[in-house]
């Protein structure tokens, strides 16, 4: 109770309101517009959080994040352009409704979706995230190991159109993470005298570059970014009816649900949840033939899918520091810089902490909610800013935001050299995700591993027969296994 | 290029990676002889990388003549004009901070971003240059309290 009162507290502030409210806005502008990415985004952000309270700073970066995957369905509903990939389904059915003039209608019910399917998100993250707090507490360097390995079980749902590929991508970002000392004896690795790399390389600017300079490489190269003259769009038509709401709040609910379920597996995002919820709508319905050519109950389905995913995504991440996906890959890395170590610890000594951040999070939902239902059309008018004018200043600002993290010009290099090797990458169709989660699970996996080795006396067979380790390790190959299936169905889907 | 040499090249270059990390594990590193080898090694994990990178490369490579017949053109340079500018924009402007300071690097910088997507009426590209840039210094300097570089003029 006393954590309770505490973590309210904490949120009883102007500022923190304000920074939540900045987050949700400028989260919607930036999933809206067409280009520009949530990690992006959150890469950006990271470095204007650096005097803020760790509570504020992490519930500004949660607003960008949240507001950017509601954002990319604006614009998919209305040009027919989604923001941000998860917005893509959304589009099916929510462009041919603003084609025939019903777009408000469209707009609202993708509003009011999300938020139930929030809503359903978040209490599966307060129900189940200190129940599994409670089973880490039993947890040894052992079975840290093993969660590190299933962490990389993410890579088969990030993989894209090849696995080896994305395994490769994960094995160089492992190799990154042993730059730097070694966790056991101090001895410097990779370093070539620099003492820049004593420590290893910075997360927050390998992050930056990875995904928001090779962003920008890629505008650059490509140009072929529509001209955002041509994404001029009007919200037309009636509202929603309070009847149009009841008949989807099945298939709202549902789409939660898959949305909890796929947001709390590992390398399964917004993106599969979305998809599969809306194949799910499909075929459960009465009419599946209206499906595609303007109906309101696929716009509910693919937004509460997408949705529903956001809380669930935290559980991983907040229970065991194991990020499921590449937005909480990116939060990951925000907690670290504030010094909020995640896994039991977060649970049992920072419980107002916890607290705060769940009442936070509905709060975030609910501005998310006013802002898409009274601000689309407003958010519509602004992804008509031109990109020559957006990516010039987006590049000064990477440029201060990685000098800030260190208040050196070495980062700002590091952070270009992340940007080319994150271009380079996407040019030869390998997926960066993977290169992240093997820079934050290296340190995990052999930091564990060398202190499970040591326990064991040198015996590995050991420590990977030890129950917990054990079946964590299995539910890391079915994980993987179930994250192709689903990858696999959801692609088939896309295609239809 | 021959296509041979596109379908294989990035494979050849993580294989060559590889090897020189697995053989240049001492030189790259500063560990004394009796932690080279061993379960606790720090040189264990460099050395799974390594020969993790050699199967993935192999099977990647199996894989290319089994499977990818036709090659991606994964960069055409001819095509690459303004992301080789944007290149070179970024590095003079990251050599140039500490002589002239954030604020006016980054007003160049902006300008000669913007020049390289061109379209833009050379007076509003100052202009928004000038905004941007300063935005930026104030929004770091006063409210983060980040001490940015500055110049022999004090921007």
């Amino acid at each position: 109770m006393d954590n309770l009162i505490n973590g309210i507290g904490l949120l009883l502030s102007t500022e923190v309101f304000l920074l939540m409210t900045i987050g949700v806005l400028a989260g919607l502008m930036i999933g809206a517009l067409p280009g520009l990415t949530d990690p992006m985004a959150l890469g950006l952000a990271i470095p204007f959080t650096f005097g803020m309270e760790p509570i504020a700073a992490i519930l500004f970066l949660l607003g960008i994040h949240f507001g950017a995957v509601y954002g990319g369905s604006i614009t998919a509903i209305l040009i027919n352009t989604p923001g941000t990939p998860a917005g893509a389904a959304a589009a099916l059915d929510g462009y041919p409704l603003t084609q025939k003039g019903q777009s408000k209608k469209a707009l609202q019910m993708s509003a009011i979706s999300a938020f139930i399917a929030a809503l359903i998100s978040v209490t599966a993250l307060i129900i189940f995230a200190p129940m599994l707090a409670k089973v880490a507490l039993k947890f040894g360097p052992s079975e840290y190991f093993a969660l590190g390995i299933f962490g990389l079980s993410v890579v088969a749902g990030v993989a894209g159109k090849s696995l080896s590929k994305a395994l490769i991508a994960a094995t160089l970002g492992v190799f990154i993470s042993t730059i730097g000392t070694d966790p056991l004896y101090g001895m410097e690795r990779f370093t070539f005298g620099s003492y820049y790399l004593y420590d290893g390389i910075d997360l927050v600017t390998a992050l930056i570059g990875l995904f928001a300079v090779s962003e920008i490489f890629k505008k650059y190269y490509l140009k072929d970014d529509k001209d955002s003259r041509d994404l001029r769009a009007k919200l037309s038509g009636e509202g929603l009816t309070f009847q149009e709401l009841k008949k989807s709040l099945k298939t709202i609910f549902k789409g939660g649900i898959i949305g909890v379920i796929i947001g709390a597996l590992p390398g399964t995002g917004a993106v599969t949840s979305s998809f599969f919820s809306y194949g799910e709508a499909r075929r459960s319905s009465k009419n599946p033939e209206k499906y595609g050519k303007g109906e309101l109950d696929g716009v509910a389905a693919a937004e509460s899918g997408a949705v529903g995913t956001e809380s669930a995504a935290m559980i991983p991440m907040l229970t065991f520091g194991i990020p499921g996906d590449v937005g909480m890959a990116i939060l990951l890395g925000a907690f670290m810089l504030h010094g909020v170590s995640l896994g039991p610890d977060l649970f049992t000594k920072s419980g107002d902490m916890v607290n705060a951040l769940f009442i936070g999070i509905v709060l975030l939902e609910l501005l998310v909610l006013v802002a898409a239902w009274y601000g689309a059309s407003l958010i519509s008018k602004i992804v008509q800013v031109q990109r020559y004018y957006l990516y010039p200043v987006i590049m000064v600002l990477i440029v201060g935001g990685s000098f800030a993290l260190m208040n050196d010009l070495f980062n700002v290099w590091v952070t270009l050299v992340f940007g080319l090797l994150g271009f380079i990458l996407i040019r030869l169709d390998y997926p960066v995700t993977p290169l992240l989660l093997g820079i934050i699970l290296g340190p995990i996996i052999e930091h564990n591993f060398l202190l499970s080795i040591s326990s064991t006396g040198g015996d590995i067979i050991a420590f990977l027969i030890r129950p917990i380790t054990a079946g964590i390790l299995l539910l890391a190959a079915v994980s993987m296994f179930v994250s192709i299936r689903i990858h696999k169905k959801t692609s088939k889907s896309m295609n239809e | 290029m021959s296509d041979i040499l596109k379908r294989y090249l990035d494979t050849v270059v993580l294989l060559i990676f590889a090897l020189v990390l697995l053989i240049g594990l001492p030189v790259f590193t500063n560990v004394p002889e009796d932690l080279m080898h061993g379960l606790d090694s720090p040189l264990l994990f460099p050395r799974i990388v390594a020969w993790c990178l050699i199967i993935l490369t192999g099977f990647r490579m199996i894989w290319i003549t089994l499977k990818e017949k036709k090659a991606k053109t994964a960069f055409n340079f001819k095509e690459a004009k303004g992301f080789f500018l944007l290149l070179l924009c970024t590095i003079v402007y990251l050599f140039i901070i500490p002589h002239l300071g954030f604020f006016i690097s980054s007003i160049f910088a902006i300008l000669g971003y913007m020049y390289i997507l061109d379209r833009v009426k050379w007076w509003k590209a100052l202009l928004i240059a000038i905004i941007a840039s300063a935005v930026v210094s104030f929004s770091f300097i006063k409210l983060l309290n980040v001490p940015l570089e500055t110049s022999i003029f004090g921007l």
